[in-house]
């Protein structure tokens, strides 16, 4: 009766909150659209005062604190809502041009009653007068993947990223522990990583990267990864320009390790490639729009989705733990994406979708966001999952979920 | 004595055009606007401070600390609070953008650098020489001053507009008194009148303009060039690869 009563209070506060963004965005385009003569340049006063800029401080930090309410409806009718505070703070310091430390640390509290802290990043950098030799120790996030939607070249494990999951996940941006060498050569950079593996159940205790990236007309990165004794996995990627509005991009991996269990009907194979390929068109007035499709060969085939959809109906399977797994449950992907400029007040629409083209499951998300002022912003979200109970997001348990997140930048 | 010597400075100063009386060229006027508006080939950072008004709305603000060598950009956003860290690399046509939240960096369009009242096309390019071939078109009087119609055309179709018109005053300094942005249709885009000067190590820099948009009322952007200084820039500052670890 509670979760009920929760249910219809936070349904009724999000068709509020909904209504007054919606209300503020139509008032703001009628006031912008009754502005059509010229200015008289001579009669603008200057807003700048004669007080000399101050030099930029060595020492600098982004933070932020934020919260947000989800309200999620159940496809079995036990609706339930969720909740976070979190603090992101973020201090950066140089000495000189060619040290640097940095520091990312973040506090949540699901729900009020499960505080926690991490240390998302922690680390000190190293870079020669020409900035052709680098080094970094300590925790790094480093992100190689060049896309929207799946990235698919960050092959360092555990694998975190899951943004299209929940946006405001920051343990998915928590880094590894890793000491990194780096030469550069004009637009050519070449870097190595040795990144610490020690987890239960594994026997090696590190993990190596080498990456080679080009920055230009068209611009690449290709990474050889391994775990000592076994063999390597790799990852290219590229992207490049067409004509002013149009660009494209493309990242391919090929990994020793596939991604999901095995099932009976799992044939032995030792190579699972992705693939993604995408495109974009950027109009002046009228926003984003863009495309993806990734081939998933770590996905589930026919045959061994109808095993696994067995063990779902027959209760052996659970469902969340299908769900949280790395990765792609299936082989074929689509992803579209618009998202409008930023509006003068500030807001910004973004509608996506998600197709499984294997089972027609989608999911759907529409983000209006809102800047109220130089710190303040806000995010309500709504997303909407179809497909049958054993498609993929069918198998969420959700048919509808809406959050509202409240951003403070400090 | 010290008058002499400053004297001497003023006239070892001036560039070579102002110490013969022929009219300079249209070549050496593009020189000249470059030299105004940073230092041609060596690498160089300011801070840029930009003012947006729109009629009846508040106006935005924003401030941003600019590396620049030769057609190579990297900007960073120290306001407002929710953009800070956020980071822009340009080389000639191409731009990523580092988001400081996710660690991603984003490859995106040329069509964005112009976008905004004043858009990044307007703070990255500096070398107009490399890019634009000039012509001077007659002379006219700008707000109470005499001046060169300098047209400037693109040598190719990346550059970030395609014709630009600017006024220079006819006197030896030369200073830009304002300039009109095209679109590659012919429209007026926007118009620049350059409001103030300031004197960087003995040579004079634009620092303060304000861009006017034609067509919407109301509708204009300050900005204020601060400490620029020339700086010995990396080339591997303007590598994508080091926005981000």
């Amino acid at each position: 009766m509670a979760s009920i009563a929760r249910a219809r209070f936070f349904n009724s506060a999000f068709k509020k909150a909904l209504f007054i963004l919606v209300l503020a965005s139509v008032q703001a385009s009628v006031q912008a659209s009754t502005q059509t003569k010229p200015s008289n340049a001579n009669d603008i006063e200057d807003p700048f005062d004669n007080t000399p800029l101050e030099e930029p401080s060595l020492l600098t930090s982004q933070n932020r604190l934020f919260y947000y309410q989800q309200y999620n409806q159940a496809s079995e009718g036990e609706d339930f809502s969720t909740g976070q505070l979190a603090l992101d703070l973020q201090v950066q310091t140089s000495q000189g041009k060619n040290w640097q430390v940095l520091t990312r640390v973040v506090a949540t509290d699901n729900n009020h009653d499960d505080a926690q802290t991490h240390v998302l990043e922690a680390y000190g950098s190293w870079s020669s007068e020409s900035r052709r030799y680098g080094l970094k120790a300590g925790r790094i996030k480093p992100q190689w993947s060049n896309g929207y939607n799946w990235n698919l070249a960050n092959l360092l494990r555990p694998y975190q990223d899951r943004p299209y999951l929940d946006v405001d996940n920051l343990e998915q941006l928590k880094g590894w522990d890793l000491i990194a060498a780096n030469f550069n050569y004009g637009p050519w950079q070449m870097a190595g990583y040795v990144v610490d593996l020690s987890r239960p159940g594994q026997s090696a205790t590190t993990q190596q990267v080498l990456r080679m990236a080009y920055t230009g007309n068209i611009d690449g990165s290709w990474l050889v990864y391994q775990v000592p004794g076994s063999k390597p996995s790799w990852a290219a990627n590229m992207s490049s320009l067409f004509g002013d509005h149009w660009l494209i991009r493309t990242e391919a991996s090929v990994e020793q390790n596939r991604e999901k269990s095995s099932t009976p009907l799992t044939e032995n194979q030792s190579e699972y490639i992705k693939w993604v390929v995408g495109l974009a068109y950027q109009s002046i007035n009228s926003g984003l729009a863009s495309v993806e499709y990734l081939y998933n060969q770590h996905g589930y085939n026919e045959a061994e989705w109808a095993f696994i959809e067995e063990l779902i109906l027959d209760g052996s399977e659970s469902t969340s733990q299908s769900q949280q797994a790395v990765g792609q449950l299936r082989k074929h992907y689509l992803y579209l994406q618009y998202l409008s400029e930023e509006s003068w007040d500030l807001w910004q629409y973004r509608q996506s979708v998600q197709l499984n083209l294997d089972d027609d499951s989608q999911l759907h998300r529409l983000e209006v966001n809102k800047g109220f002022n130089d710190e303040l912003s806000a995010r309500l979200q709504i997303e909407y999952f179809t497909g049958c109970d054993t498609c993929e997001y069918g198998l969420a348990g959700l048919t509808m979920a809406s959050r509202l997140a409240i951003y403070w930048s400090f | 004595m010290k008058r002499f010597f400053s004297f001497l400075l003023f006239v070892f100063s001036m560039p070579h055009w102002a110490l013969n009386n022929t009219a300079p060229n249209a070549n050496e006027l593009v020189s000249i606007l470059d030299s105004y508006r940073g230092y041609n080939d060596s690498g160089f950072t300011m801070q840029t401070t930009t003012v947006s008004y729109k009629k009846n709305r508040k106006p935005r603000t924003n401030q941003v600390l600019v590396k620049v060598l030769g057609d190579k950009s990297h900007v960073t956003f120290e306001s407002p609070a929710r953009e800070k860290g956020r980071m822009i690399l340009s080389r000639d046509n191409n731009m990523w953008i580092y988001f400081p939240g996710t660690r991603k960096v984003v490859r995106i369009t040329a069509a964005q650098k112009l976008l905004g009242e004043a858009s990044n096309g307007d703070i990255l390019g500096t070398a107009l020489s490399t890019h634009y071939s000039a012509k001077i078109i007659g002379e006219t009087k700008i707000e109470e001053t005499d001046t060169f119609k300098l047209e400037l055309l693109a040598n190719h179709k990346k550059a970030s507009y395609p014709r630009i018109v600017f006024y220079m005053d006819k006197n030896s300094q030369h200073k830009p008194i304002k300039s009109d942005y095209f679109s590659r249709s012919g429209k007026l885009l926007k118009s620049a009148f350059y409001k103030g000067f300031m004197q960087v190590n003995g040579e004079e820099k634009i620092h303060k303009m304000l861009f006017v948009n034609p067509l919407i009322e109301g509708s204009y952007t300050w900005m204020r060039f601060d400490n620029m200084r020339k700086s010995q820039l990396p080339q591997t500052l303007f590598n994508k690869s080091n926005l981000v670890n």
